[in-house]
């Protein structure tokens, strides 16, 4: 299968604006490991009323990110690209610090099982360093 | 000595079963023939992938495909059985 990094990520997702959380895709290591990055735009429109004054990123949307980085190794890992995965359970997930206009979020992701159509992967987000999140994801491939 | 280890097997797995899928009954409830899905235990299949994940954890004994899982995960007995054959070379 090709590098994931030289393609553009609507080919790697089935997400689109304004529901696409991932920019890039930094590093891919063997079929189990993803690295990918996401700008986070002072301009988003949740950031009026996610506070207003006080702008935070919703923690929901840092587990879509989490989420749609583990489709994307999903799919890989299971030699497919562009598969529909629907996220199907979040275990003890832990949001570390906040995140805010400006940040760059890192995104890592890394396949620690897989059964059927269902994979689990352990997943977490970093800012400058930082994890801000952490937790594990199972995904379930589309009509599985 | 053979039925004693058999016993503490499926106690170590009936506690397998109860930690991997977080299910809020006590282990020993579990009883050996019970099936563990659909209108047994009623597990589902994320929790399939948990029992897959555990028994490798626990046991170093890996489920290659979901054809063998749909023979061994259908209840504690069947685990069990996997895990002495496996440990024992009859499984590969």
């Amino acid at each position: 299968m090709e590098r994931l990094h030289n393609k553009n990520i609507t080919e790697l997702l089935p997400h689109r604006k304004p529901f696409l959380f991932i920019d890039k895709v930094i590093s891919i290591e063997g079929k189990n490991k993803i690295v990918a990055e996401k700008k986070i735009s002072a301009g988003e429109d949740y950031f009026k009323g996610h506070f207003p004054g006080n702008p935070i990123v919703p923690g929901v949307l840092i587990v879509e990110c989490m989420a749609q980085a583990s489709g994307i190794i999903s799919a890989y890992n299971m030699d497919e690209v562009k598969s529909i995965y629907f996220l199907s359970r979040i275990s003890d997930l832990k949001f570390k610090h906040p995140v805010f206009p400006g940040d760059t979020l890192i995104i890592k992701a890394e396949v620690i099982g897989q059964f059927d159509q269902a994979i689990k992967t352990s997943v977490s987000c970093e800012v400058n360093g930082k994890i801000v999140a952490e937790g594990e994801l199972v995904l379930t491939k589309k009509g599985g | 000595m053979e039925r004693e280890s058999d016993l503490e097997l499926a106690n170590r797995v009936k506690s397998m079963i109860v930690r991997a899928v977080k299910l809020k009954i006590v282990p020993d409830s579990i009883e050996n023939d019970k099936f563990l899905f659909g209108g047994g235990l009623g597990l589902d299949s994320i929790d399939a992938l948990e029992l897959v994940i555990a028994l490798e954890k626990e046991f170093g004994v890996r489920i290659p495909d979901s054809t063998v899982g749909k023979k061994v995960l259908v209840s504690v007995k069947t685990i069990v059985d996997y895990i002495k054959d496996t440990k024992s070379g009859k499984t590969a």
